[in-house]
């Protein structure tokens, strides 16, 4: 759906409260979300063109790292927004037939609308292995050192005005680097995984056999 | 009265009391008959369309609590058609944006002569039920149901906002000139 047309149809409601009140005063009360809602929408547009109220069927939610579109349209939704004042919480983002829908949720009223881009899919951060054994992914230290840096720069085009992050991923790097020359990587789903205690615990027995046993910090 | 084991009970009353229900009764009954005559014939069972002149004829024999002339005043200026609606078939509705103007406009006017205003819908139709307001609740009685006196707007109705409205900076701002006096000025 067209921005403006959803806009529009924002308008007739904040249209219709204001002709209410003029006979019932008490139903100005009424009027605080659908402009909050249309304060939303008028921000939104001055950087998206095309939006969802649903997100249509076939859409799947996928996990960092985002498509660089999305992450240019989260980057001008933050400017946005920020400029008109408004305040939206943490972004989710969908893949459906090469399009990208992210939510923005209005903090103030709970509204959330999808703003649509196009996808050109989910960046490799990691890229091609050295090796591969039984599942294992073998990388050379010089190219996890590149994959870190290419995490630490997808973070800051995510989020510029963050810095946190950095301390934890040098913290990673140097314990990497402590165990040797080659660095094994293993996908995990989150089936095979257990949140305890601030931690990650990998719960796959087939994986603790191979030695996967040990936690990460998720903090 | 008729006990759990069907053996009748009875009340032993004074002479007196027992002749004071009985033309108590009488009355009831009487007073029903003559709304029995306008509700004899039902549309809908649930809602009856009726001229407010019987309505009146009957409520002046009755000497309820309402304002007759104001009723009559307001029915002629600001009313169309006039229903007796059955308590049971409807449900009170808060004023809403999403209620048309004329009804609103119309509950607004008869709360300030003093009568309901309630806004109701009927019932049923998921929700999308005909919107009436009500000028007198449970007005009559008939076979143990109570009837409300109701009405649409008229259809020429004119709506006169009482209240300023208008969104300034994307805030809301409204003035009710009627409450502040400021109406006729």
């Amino acid at each position: 759906m067209h921005i403006g047309r959803l806009i529009e149809v924002c308008e007739k409601r904040v249209e219709r409260i204001v002709k209410a009140s003029r006979i019932y005063p008490e139903l100005v009360n009424r009027a605080s979300r659908p402009l909050s809602r249309l304060r939303l929408l008028k921000a939104l547009k001055e950087v998206v063109e095309e939006v969802e109220v649903e997100l249509p069927n076939g859409c799947r939610r996928i996990w960092h790292p985002y498509p660089p579109e999305a992450v240019s349209l989260i980057r001008k939704i933050n400017e946005a927004v920020k400029k008109n004042g408004l305040r939206v919480s943490f972004f989710n983002v969908w893949l459906n037939n090469e399009k990208a829908y992210v939510s923005v949720r209005d903090e103030e009223t709970g509204y959330t609308v999808y703003a649509v881009t196009c996808s050109s899919g989910q960046p490799d951060l990691l890229g091609e292995p050295d090796m591969e054994w039984r599942g294992l992914r073998i990388y050379s230290l010089d190219k996890i050192r590149e994959y870190f840096e290419r995490c630490i720069k997808y973070v800051e085009s995510l989020y510029p005005n963050t810095n946190y992050y950095r301390d934890a991923v040098r913290e990673v790097q140097s314990i990497i680097e402590s165990l040797g020359r080659y660095v094994g990587v293993i996908r995990l789903s989150y089936d095979q995984l257990r949140y305890f205690k601030g931690y990650e615990i990998v719960v796959e027995p087939e994986l603790i056999d191979r030695g996967l046993g040990s936690s990460r910090s998720s903090k | 009265m008729v006990r759990k084991d069907g053996c009748y009970l009875y009340g032993i009353l004074p002479e007196g009391e027992a002749e004071k229900i009985l033309s108590e009764y009488g009355m009831m009954e009487k007073k029903s008959s003559k709304w029995r005559k306008l509700i004899k014939d039902p549309e809908d069972e649930r809602k009856v369309k009726v001229s407010v002149e019987d309505v009146l004829s009957i409520l002046r024999e009755e000497s309820p609590s309402i304002d007759l002339d104001k009723l009559s005043e307001v029915v002629e200026k600001y009313c169309g058609d006039v229903y007796l609606l059955r308590a049971s078939s409807y449900r009170i509705v808060p004023p809403s944006p999403d209620i048309p103007l004329g009804i609103l406009y119309l509950s607004r006017v008869l709360r300030r002569y003093g009568l309901a205003g309630t806004i109701v819908r009927m019932k049923g139709r998921k929700g999308r039920g005909d919107k009436y307001v009500l000028l007198a609740a449970n007005i009559c009685r008939v076979d143990y149901a109570f009837y409300s006196l109701a009405a649409k707007p008229r259809k020429d109705l004119k709506v006169e906002c009482p209240c300023d409205a208008k969104i300034e900076d994307g805030c809301m701002v409204v003035i009710d000139r009627e409450s502040l006096g400021l109406l006729d000025a």
